[in-house]
């Protein structure tokens, strides 16, 4: 238990962390991200420009200048977060430890495995596009030969939901064929198929139709509409719904609010 | 003279100015009085002059006036009693810039018996629209100007102890002082007493009433100094203006101890601690714990990068009315905020105050900033204000806020 000394002064320009849409206003904040988000900050999260923020945001010119000598002299390096993280002193020594190894756990991985982690992270992030761009990478020509077909088939499932989360049912759906061409799971079926359903002028190829039965589409519907149901009762739907009772005034002001955070968020997605 | 230091002792019946190397002080009833026919106005024995011709129309109790938000009523036109008391200043500024044309008010202390806050507000308020800026105000106690004044001097008058009669129209009061060393810094502890035994300066007039004033004297004398060691002995106030009333009193007190008399010695000690505020570095290295100062350091432990400190918000010895600090934390499994309050004479007596940081936000731990502002509502009581700061746009803050007080 205890209370961590902050400075007070505000920041004269925060620190915008563009993945997150954040700013940063304090070492503590730029800290919280290091450790939060490794996967975020592990390729060229240090860079000039932080250290720039270090020296004039933060008042931390010792810092800016051991980063920026690194970086001349070696390249960017996780050392680098670790030295923010015990320059910061807002984590423990032992979490500091923990935070190693988690990197070093990371570094570990193959290749391919940790490309498809970061691509997965910034897909949680709402990131598609670079997320998509990402996963593309890895299935580029030459790099992509040697990935096993059980691996590619994940990659191209994970392309075709990026694609629909950014409505881009065409592509989604060219993903998901790419997919079944690797891997003949019965999942990227159901998957096409719910695509399908929610842009009717997409169809599914020929070939397929010997696969799919009659039972296993009904029962996809039913699962659908049960999804549909119970999207119908989600709080995003319920707020729509009560702006909609309001007078036209609010109504329109609201609706106005609404659709620009909309606009926003899939700007931030693209 | 390049900067002009003033001391000032405002009361409801007198006011004492003293200017920093000038010689003498002014000495003038705390009076002002405004033309009957136009808006010119005077202030001290002029006041009573035109008043007594029947040309103005007089107000006193200036100070208590502005305190109960009072007003007065001069031909027809309605004035506030903060607006009149800030006339009264202004005028009175008059008169010493007269003599210092040209020279720019650099520093301003005023003592003042009680320690209003409101009345304080508006004496600096006075004082800033009289040109003078915030931070080149200041208000003590008498105490404390008696403090200055005694601390100037060569150091074998305060050596001891060092006792003080006030006497005045309004008062008989007795002051006194003791300079202690501390293993890091010295103390001068002084305290002051109100005598029932006041009387009116009136009844020095005639023999008989100034023999009782005499034999009051004495009996306060016999009360306070005897078996006691003194350095020194002071007194001051109009009453002592001459002390040839009081031959007893006078032989009472002089008998082996040094004594000195100065009408003016508060707003003389006033204009020494304007003075020292003009200094980087203090000419009175001590810590001072008197009427209008903390008696008490209010503290905090917080982790500074891998250490526990000690962060003081308020420090004993520092004016109550001026002591204000802001501070920001970040709450590491913590759901309250911890203050340390240590008596100055007593460290042992310490006691800790716990404030329960309900209502604020449930957050990951270490993602609570809060900002802690504490202020002094008397010498007593402290207002400590404790406000959610979020913690950047990672967890934005909210209106959570919590206000104590908490007596010292």
């Amino acid at each position: 238990m205890s209370l961590l000394l902050c400075r007070q002064e505000p920041v004269p320009s925060p620190y915008f962390i563009e993945e997150l849409g954040i700013h940063i206003y304090s070492s503590q904040e730029l800290c919280y991200v290091i450790y939060h988000h490794p996967l975020l900050v592990m390729e060229d999260f240090v860079n000039q420009n932080l250290a720039e923020f270090l020296r004039t945001g933060l008042c931390m010119p010792f810092l800016a200048e051991r980063i920026e000598k690194w970086l001349d002299s070696r390249g960017p390096s996780d050392e680098l977060l670790f030295l923010i993280l015990s320059e910061c002193a807002y984590y423990t020594p032992q979490e500091q430890a923990r935070y190693r190894q988690t990197i070093s756990n990371l570094r570990k991985l193959p290749e391919d495995e940790y490309a498809k982690r970061r691509a997965d992270y910034y897909y949680s992030l709402n990131l598609f596009g670079k997320a998509v761009s990402m996963y593309e990478k890895i299935l580029e020509p030459g790099r992509g030969s040697r990935l096993s077909g059980d691996f590619k088939s994940r990659i191209w499932n994970n392309i075709a939901a990026c694609y629909a989360k950014l409505f881009c049912y065409q592509k989604a759906m060219y993903a998901y064929d790419c997919a079944w061409n690797e891997k003949n799971d019965r999942i990227y079926l159901k998957r096409m198929y719910f695509l399908t359903r929610l842009e009717p002028e997409l169809t599914m190829k020929e070939r397929y139709s010997e696969v799919l039965n009659k039972e296993e589409t009904k029962q996809w519907d039913e699962e659908l509409e049960a999804i549909r149901k119970e999207a119908e009762e989600a709080s995003a739907v319920t707020r729509i719904r009560q702006i909609f009772e309001k007078d036209p005034i609010k109504r329109l002001a609201e609706a106005g609010e609404l659709v620009n955070n909309w606009k926003y968020q899939y700007r931030k997605m693209i | 003279m390049e900067k002009l230091i003033i001391g000032i002792d405002l009361c409801d019946t007198y006011t004492q100015a003293a200017v920093l190397g000038r010689e003498e002080t002014w000495i003038l009833p705390t009076v002002i009085c405004r033309k009957k026919t136009k808006e010119d106005w005077w202030i001290g024995e002029e006041a009573f002059k035109y008043t007594l011709v029947g040309e103005g129309v007089i107000v006193d109790k200036l100070l208590s006036l502005a305190l109960k938000d009072g007003t007065a009523t001069i031909s027809s036109v309605k004035y506030g009693g903060v607006w009149l008391l800030g006339k009264y200043l202004e005028k009175l500024f008059d008169m010493i810039r007269a003599e210092y044309p040209e020279v720019p008010a650099a520093e301003l202390v005023i003592s003042l018996k009680n320690m209003e806050m409101k009345l304080m507000d508006e004496l600096v308020g006075c004082a800033e629209y009289l040109g003078i800026s915030k931070e080149h105000i200041h208000i003590v106690s008498r105490t404390e100007c008696f403090v200055y004044y005694v601390l100037s001097q060569r150091r074998d008058v305060w050596g001891g102890q060092v006792g003080m009669f006030s006497l005045s129209d309004e008062e008989l009061c007795y002051y006194e002082l003791k300079v202690t060393r501390g293993p890091r810094q010295m103390t001068a502890i002084a305290e002051e007493e109100n005598l029932e035994e006041a009387f009116s300066l009136n009844v020095l007039e005639t023999p008989s009433g100034a023999r009782m004033a005499d034999r009051i004297l004495c009996a306060c004398g016999d009360r306070f100094l005897k078996k006691k060691l003194f350095s020194s002995v002071f007194l001051t106030g109009k009453g002592f203006s001459k002390t040839d009333w009081a031959p007893d009193f006078m032989k009472q007190v002089c008998n082996r101890r040094r004594v000195f008399v100065e009408p003016s010695l508060f707003a003389r000690g006033a204009a020494f601690k304007a003075e020292d505020y003009l200094h980087e570095r203090t000419s009175y290295p001590f810590i001072c714990i008197c009427e209008g100062k903390l008696k008490s350091t209010v503290s905090m432990e917080v982790m500074k990068r891998d250490t526990k400190v000690q962060i003081a918000l308020a420090s004993a010895g520092e004016s109550w009315y001026e002591a204000r600090s802001v501070l920001e934390v970040i709450l590491d499994d913590q759901d309250e905020i911890e203050l340390t309050i240590t008596p100055h004479q007593d460290p042992k007596q310490k006691r800790v105050v716990r404030i329960p940081l309900e209502g604020f936000p449930k957050r990951p731990n270490r993602t609570t900033r809060v900002r802690i502002a504490v202020g002094f509502l008397d010498e007593k009581t402290m207002a400590v204000k404790i406000v959610d700061r979020g913690f950047g746009e990672l967890f934005p803050k909210t209106d959570a806020a919590i206000r104590q007080e908490v007596m010292v």
